[in-house]
């Protein structure tokens, strides 16, 4: 297909700066180095407090429909908080539990809505993806090879999820299984939640939660069955470009939030009687950190604009696009940062080691840019 | 998404694309220049002029310029309208490029009303051609360091002028330059002895030599002053703020700031156009675009074009903009533009394979060598009007507010 050669136009409502004012002031002073350093070393990972006040300022139901308990706005706001939970290197189930939220939305089951989407956005109840299996490390939607199995009134689950966000923070898990050969999503509730076995993994990226789980002999009724067939199919595309933009946030916040360390540091330390930030060797490649940070905004804010979900078009190419450029400026940025400090970089005391681990996380889940590449090589070239 | 458009602006842009179409003049027997730093004989120039003077003639440049200067008084949306459609029917470039997008929002910014109703409406018409006196020899990037002279005879008024300007595009052709000259060797600092002059080039004294570049071809030139004599008029400002003027200028040239009268300056290549010539690469015996490497390549590029583009639309708006960073992405613009050309044309000569290396009139080069000929040209976006290194030293200070470096 040719790529759209019309101007280009990106959201830019007057909620969207209120909120972002908003936000940034929020996860200022919520997140500081020394709070964000004391989350990593916790279980869970969050702060319950914080996570209600998240709740009560309305974030948990941002892009969710007033009608659903939510704040009814979009996914450019979304995008926004994202990025600023990036920027300030902010831990808690947020993405784990918007994506939740938005698939049980996408899955248009009406009892699911009703059972979970008020309970999501208020704070009491937190839910998960678990999409993506260690036996294909695949990051396509549809490389499933998980399976629920009939079984009178209820399926039988088998296979086992890797990476599954938040895992031991989540009242209930929405997981990707093959019926009969085809896609279908199943939301398990608290009571089989809390029963499954879960492997917490150890992540690089010490500030995040994941488990890996197996589903062997998981009983779930049939009313589990939150979209099946093309549905799902549909369902788990949205979600892949959705999470394709939100991480890309992530990332460029991290990235932004890397490049003020590193520049603090360059403008005061000195080294053969002058500040490291005068001598080229330095400020360049911060220079081309910040060209890359630059295109992701760019690049990320027309993705939450034009973001429809569906695969093919400009949606799916915008994300994707935002995906790639973006985990290559987080990338840089957090070497710039190690390496700009110098033999305080390499110390676990120093901060910069934080960008790097979260920028890695959001480079490595759900494709990194080779991938991405490849796959818009397919829509753009073929 | 398209932008939102007013049904007055939609009009309008249906209007200038019809009468491009039906204006751009046909295709001459010589190649024209992919920009205005290569017009390199009068073919070519004879053949811009006419097209630039055919275009303000139809209301189509310098739109938003006052009225009582030649402009058209309209809103900035409709020249912005008018550059886009250009590139949209690819029309041949503007050729008085200086004088429409640096020395005429200079004289619109600096000048007095005099120098404005003597110059704008002669740039706008490309009567008379602009060029641009700033570096020397032995001063390319330090700029403030120029030592041609201008000595004021105390008799006459008359300035003195001695020394030699390099780099000059279209000195032979221009009428006026805009020039950087020291008026006081013996100031408080090197900036403070600079002086700005609004040149005459065809005054005894000044003579332009062509220089032959990489490309093969001639396009610049180096200037000579041997006791030129120039009116006491052709003094901008005052005596001594040369620098501050200089630097004003700077920022229209790389695009930092609006204000120029519009019009291409350069034939705008796309990665589209990478990607029509790439269907015809053969590597190895294979389509160059099934070879792995240069498909995750391209899509790169399609990226970063995609990316530029949408960074222009952010930049005008200052609620999408990093806080820390608010003049970032204007600062960019040169060093984004240039790197990005040399990179698309690297490409397009890579995927050539073996034929990459033929060159221009090899009847068998692929698009004539075209993209051979552009690699070498776009040196000149990352040389000229300030190198690429000395790009990242203004942003390293300005936006990333990092000591100066030197």
């Amino acid at each position: 297909m040719n790529l759209s050669e019309a101007p280009l136009h990106i959201d830019c409502s007057e909620e969207l700066g209120l909120l972002t004012e908003a936000a940034t002031n929020y996860l200022r002073d919520k997140s500081t180095f020394e709070e964000m350093r004391k989350l990593a070393d916790t279980e869970s990972g969050y702060d319950t407090e914080t996570w209600q006040e998240l709740a009560d300022m309305g974030w948990l139901g941002l892009a969710v429909p007033e009608e659903f308990g939510g704040s009814g706005l979009g996914i450019s706001e979304l995008t926004k908080i994202c990025e600023l939970m990036g920027r300030f290197l902010f831990s808690s189930p947020f993405l784990a539990n918007t994506l939740a939220t938005q698939v049980i939305l996408q899955s248009k089951s009406e009892n699911h809505i009703q059972d979970w989407v008020s309970d999501l956005c208020s704070g009491s109840k937190i839910a998960t993806l678990a999409l993506t299996e260690p036996n294909n490390d695949s990051w396509e939607p549809t490389a499933i090879s998980c399976t629920a199995t009939k079984n009178g009134d209820s399926y039988t689950l088998s296979g086992t999820k890797n990476f599954v966000l938040d895992g031991q923070n989540a009242d209930s898990i929405i997981g990707s299984f093959l019926i009969d050969g085809k896609p279908a999503l199943i939301m398990l509730d608290a009571v089989i939640t809390s029963s499954l076995s879960q492997l917490p993994e150890k992540l690089v990226n010490h500030a995040r939660r994941s488990t890996r789980i197996n589903f062997d002999g998981v009983q779930v009724p049939t009313s589990a069955v939150l979209a099946a067939g093309d549905d799902a199919v549909r369902v788990l595309q949205y979600i892949f470009s959705l999470t394709y933009i939100l991480l890309s946030a992530d990332m460029a916040g991290t990235a932004n939030g890397g490049m003020e360390l590193t520049l603090e540091y360059a403008r005061v330390r000195e080294q053969f009687g002058k500040h490291i930030g005068s001598y080229q060797a330095i400020s360049h490649p911060l220079v081309n950190a910040m060209l890359l940070i630059e295109d992701s905004l760019s690049l990320i804010y027309y993705a939450a604009t034009v973001f429809d979900g569906t695969w093919g078009g400009e949606s799916e190419i915008a994300s994707r696009m935002a995906k790639s450029r973006s985990a290559e400026a987080a990338d840089l940025i957090g070497r710039r940062a190690i390496q700009s400090h110098g033999g305080m970089g390499f110390t676990w005391e120093c901060h910069a080691h934080l960008f790097l681990k979260r920028a890695q996380w959001g480079q490595f889940a759900y494709g990194d840019p080779v991938h991405q590449r490849r796959h818009l090589a397919a829509l753009i070239i073929d | 998404m398209q932008k939102i458009e007013s049904p007055e602006l939609k009009e309008f842009r249906a209007e200038v694309n019809k009468w491009l179409t039906e204006n751009k003049p046909a295709k001459p027997s010589f190649p024209l220049p992919q920009s205005f730093t290569e017009v390199g004989n009068n073919d070519q120039f004879e053949y811009l002029k006419a097209w630039q003077n055919k275009v303000y003639e139809a209301g189509y440049l310098g739109m938003a310029w006052p009225v009582e200067y030649g402009g058209r008084g309209k809103p900035q949306e409709y020249q912005d309208i008018v550059n886009e459609e250009m590139l949209n029917v690819r029309t041949p470039l503007m050729v008085n490029a200086v004088g429409l997008s640096w020395a005429g929002p200079t004289i619109m910014k600096h000048g007095t009303e005099e120098q404005k109703q003597k110059y704008i409406k002669p740039i706008l018409t490309a009567d008379e051609i602009w060029c641009q006196g700033f570096s020397e020899p032995g001063h390319g990037s330090d700029l403030g360091n120029v030592q041609t002279k201008a000595v004021r005879d105390p008799e006459t008024g008359e300035y003195v002028l001695n020394g030699s300007k390099i780099w000059t595009t279209l000195a032979e052709q221009a009428e006026h330059m805009i020039l950087l000259a020291r008026t006081d060797p013996d100031a408080s600092n090197k900036y403070a002895g600079l002086s700005f002059f609004l040149s005459p080039m065809h005054a005894k004294g000044v003579e332009a030599k062509p220089i032959y570049k990489i490309s093969k071809e001639y396009g610049f030139c180096q200037t000579f002053f041997d006791d030129a004599r120039i009116p006491a008029e052709s003094l901008m400002g005052e005596e001594g703020h040369g620098w501050m003027i200089a630097m004003s200028v700077l920022t229209f040239e790389r695009g930092v700031t609006g204000g120029q009268a519009g019009g291409n300056l350069f034939e705008i290549t796309t990665v589209r156009d990478v990607h029509d010539t790439a269907v015809d690469c053969v590597r190895d015996g294979k389509p160059a675009l099934e070879d792995p490497i240069l498909r995750d390549e391209l899509v790169d590029l399609y990226i970063s074009e995609r990316a530029t583009r949408l960074s222009k639309y952010r930049g005008e708006h200052s609620a999408l903009l990093v806080p820390e960073r608010m003049h970032g992405l204007g600062l960019a613009n040169k060093l984004v533009g240039s790197e990005g050309r040399q990179g698309l044309n690297a490409f397009a000569v890579r995927l050539q394979g073996n034929q990459a290396q033929l060159y221009m009139d090899d009847e068998n080069a692929i698009n004539g060598g075209l993209w051979q000929h552009g690699q070498l040209a776009s040196f000149a976006g990352s040389i000229g009007g300030g190198t690429s290194e000395v790009q990242r030293n203004i942003i390293a200070e300005r936006v990333l507010n990092l000591p100066k470096s030197r």
